[in-house]
């Protein structure tokens, strides 16, 4: 078969029902399905760089670089950790039902296995990088990158195992009640937001967050150019994550996909409506921070619900973002870009829409007390198993950087790298020694 | 000449000076002997306790402040002449003699410039506020007993700071606490624009010539 000939079959193959699929069609079912799956992977990836804009975006100029390395560089090692040690954990054989025992650094594995991982490396790499944001401008750069390794190579595929191991063979005790989740609320983000929680309970507040009788100081990001261009990739990113976990290339995407940008407008559109109720300013972070709770709450039923439902679970998780934030500062808890709020929160709230809003069974119990003890079990585990990881990190080898480190900025101190050595304070640093390094 | 003695010649001339405005040529005299007999090798603090003995003995309290300031000016003064005349000398003899003191006087000059700029700009209470936040961090700095002790009386208020020489990572340090400080009592992003704002005040100064103030950053 000639190449466009071969594409044309393949774009057709795409938009065909599978039930009218014949024998030759049905060879072209695996190639389609990858070529769905790894593009998917390539959005999800995408999101990396949503999440670096958006973070740095808002730190303080003095942070930038350290912002983006870290987001940069969990990805690379949590990946590299992931094909080591957590694919095996979160889909090798699950006799037990609590995590997997093989299919370490795996090797010689079908086409389709390959997809998988690759897709799947992707989703680790998102749960790692939540916590990123949540700390930055005050957490030692190693130490940061060993928790990360740490959650993409355990803390993450240990739950992932439960909910949605077995791939090898038996299954986990989460997926076995029937938990749902379709692409992540829980797996991905909910632990990804814990994991941040107990990082900045860990590490503490950035210097003067908190007045001395507790009352929250603004620390504004730097740009909120790059925070919005962060937030459209993101949700550019999200088409891939939602899409891409049907695992085919089937005629469901169109209304998973319609139900994940419904969501996340009804996100945007809940928190800014609460605010104006609220005589409150509309801003820019809160409003994205709305649409990426909608985002994060319809990832675990967006195939699962139907459209209006959709918007119900978008319209509450934007609103969760603004109380989540303030429950936040008044516990003296510095989240820099509301990840434990967005992540954890809206990703709780999300698994339990799922619950509630199943289509064709909606509100019923026994769904619901499945999804409650999946999204309880995910913060039991994921919380206190992060936080005994960034104690002891803390311990060994240390956590926070220190206030010198803070006043300098942690690219000069870091990475001996600017992120603006144009228009960044010339008096504030003393650069001769990043000549020296340079 | 020995070193000691040009530089007790050096503090003769500048307590003369100093007091001169004061005092009749007599009790001046008295004064610099009493100087030279109780004080000439004391720690540099003791300056205070001089001043309040030379006001009990002839009845100036009332201008204690005025002549505290005074001789201050004037100690400093002599000092930057004698750190310009060794450093000159350093220059025309290229011996291998110690380089790190004028240096450290300079960085000394600097440093009280830029804290002071610090805590200033916070506004009195806070300015204060934040000094004593550094003087009660000063037990967990690597300094000398004297220097810690002139170091902390300077912070409270209490006396000039003249003569004591403190590493210049020490001085970093205190800097960076002032920087604490500013972050806790007025916010981080009030902190960065105080900051910003007085190294560019300090570094036109003339100090800044010898010591950048960037250098204790």
């Amino acid at each position: 078969m000639s190449h466009p000939v071969r594409l044309l079959v393949c774009a057709l193959l795409f938009f065909m029902p599978v039930a009218g699929w014949s024998a030759e069609q049905e060879a072209w079912r695996e190639p389609v399905d990858t070529t769905w799956v790894v593009i998917t992977a390539a959005l999800v990836f995408l999101m990396q760089a949503g999440f670096a804009f958006l973070e740095s975006g808002m730190a303080r100029a003095k942070n930038t670089v350290n912002v983006i390395m870290k987001n940069y560089m969990d990805a690379c090692y949590g990946s590299l950790v992931f094909w080591f040690v957590g694919f095996g954990i979160m889909f090798g054989t699950n006799a037990s039902g609590w995590f997997g025992t093989d299919h370490f650094m795996p090797d010689n594995l079908s086409n389709w296995d390959y997809t998988q991982l690759l897709f799947q490396m992707m989703f680790a790499a998102t749960a790692t990088t939540i916590a990123s944001g949540a700390m930055a401008e005050r957490t030692n750069y190693t130490g940061y990158l060993v928790g990360a390794c740490i959650i993409t190579g355990l803390i993450y595929p240990v739950f992932g195992s439960w909910a949605w191991g077995g791939l090898y063979g038996t299954t986990g005790w989460l997926k076995e009640k029937g938990f749902i989740d379709f692409a992540g609320s829980t797996v991905v983000h909910s632990i990804g937001g814990w994991c941040a929680l107990a990082g900045i309970i860990v590490v503490g507040p950035r210097l003067g967050r908190f007045g001395a009788d507790g009352e929250p100081r603004a620390i504004p990001g730097h740009n909120l150019t790059l925070v919005a261009l962060g937030a459209f990739i993101l949700w550019f990113g999200w088409f891939g994550f939602n899409g891409g976990s049907t695992l085919k290339a089937d005629a469901s995407i169109g209304k998973i996909l319609l139900n994940t940008h419904l969501s996340a407008c009804a996100g945007a559109v809940g928190i800014s409506v609460m605010m104006l109720l609220l005589r409150r300013p509309v801003l820019l972070t809160s409003v994205i921070n709305g649409s990426l709770g909608g985002l994060v709450a319809v990832t675990a039923g967006c195939a699962t619900m139907e459209v209006p439902w959709a918007i119900v679970t978008g319209l509450v998780a934007g609103m969760l973002t603004l109380v989540g934030s303030a429950l936040m500062q008044m516990m003296r808890l510095d989240d820099v870009v509301d990840a434990v709020s967005v992540h954890g929160i809206c990703g709780a709230w999300g698994t339990l829409a799922a619950g509630l809003f199943f289509a064709g069974n909606m509100f019923n119990p026994d769904i619901i007390l499945v999804q409650i003890i999946g999204i309880l079990s995910a913060f039991m585990w994921a919380f206190f198993a992060a936080l005994l990881m960034y104690w002891v990190i803390r311990l060994v080898m240390g956590l926070r950087s220190d206030a010198l480190h803070e006043q300098r900025g942690l690219d000069f101190t870091e990475h001996a790298e600017l992120g603006y050595p144009e228009f960044q304070s010339q008096h504030t640093q003393n650069r001769s020694q990043l000549d020296k390094t340079a | 000449m020995s070193v000691d003695n040009t530089i007790n010649h050096d503090r003769s001339i500048a307590i003369k000076t100093a007091l001169g405005a004061f005092l009749d040529p007599q009790q001046t005299a008295q004064a610099i002997g009493l100087w030279q007999e109780k004080y000439a090798n004391q720690a540099t603090f003791s300056v205070q306790y001089f001043v309040r003995e030379c006001c009990a003995m002839f009845g100036v309290e009332s201008q204690r402040n005025q002549l505290v300031q005074s001789l201050v000016m004037e100690l400093n003064g002599q000092r930057m002449k004698s750190m310009t005349k060794n450093s000159a000398r350093e220059k025309s003899s290229s011996s291998n003699s110690n380089n790190d003191g004028p240096q450290a006087e300079a960085a000394m000059q600097t440093f009280q410039l830029l804290f002071r700029a610090l805590t200033d700009s916070a506004g009195p209470l806070r300015g204060r506020e934040i000094s004593r936040y550094v003087a009660d961090n000063l037990p967990k700095m690597s300094l000398a007993k004297d220097a810690r002790r002139s170091m902390e009386m300077w912070l409270k208020g209490e006396m000039p700071l003249v003569e004591a020489v403190v590493p210049v990572p020490v001085l970093i340090d205190l800097v960076n606490r002032a920087y604490v400080g500013l972050c806790e009592y007025c916010g981080p992003v009030k902190a960065d624009q105080i900051l910003h704002e007085s190294v560019g005040r300090i570094a036109r100064t003339a100090a800044a010539q010898q010591f950048h103030p960037q250098q204790l950053l």
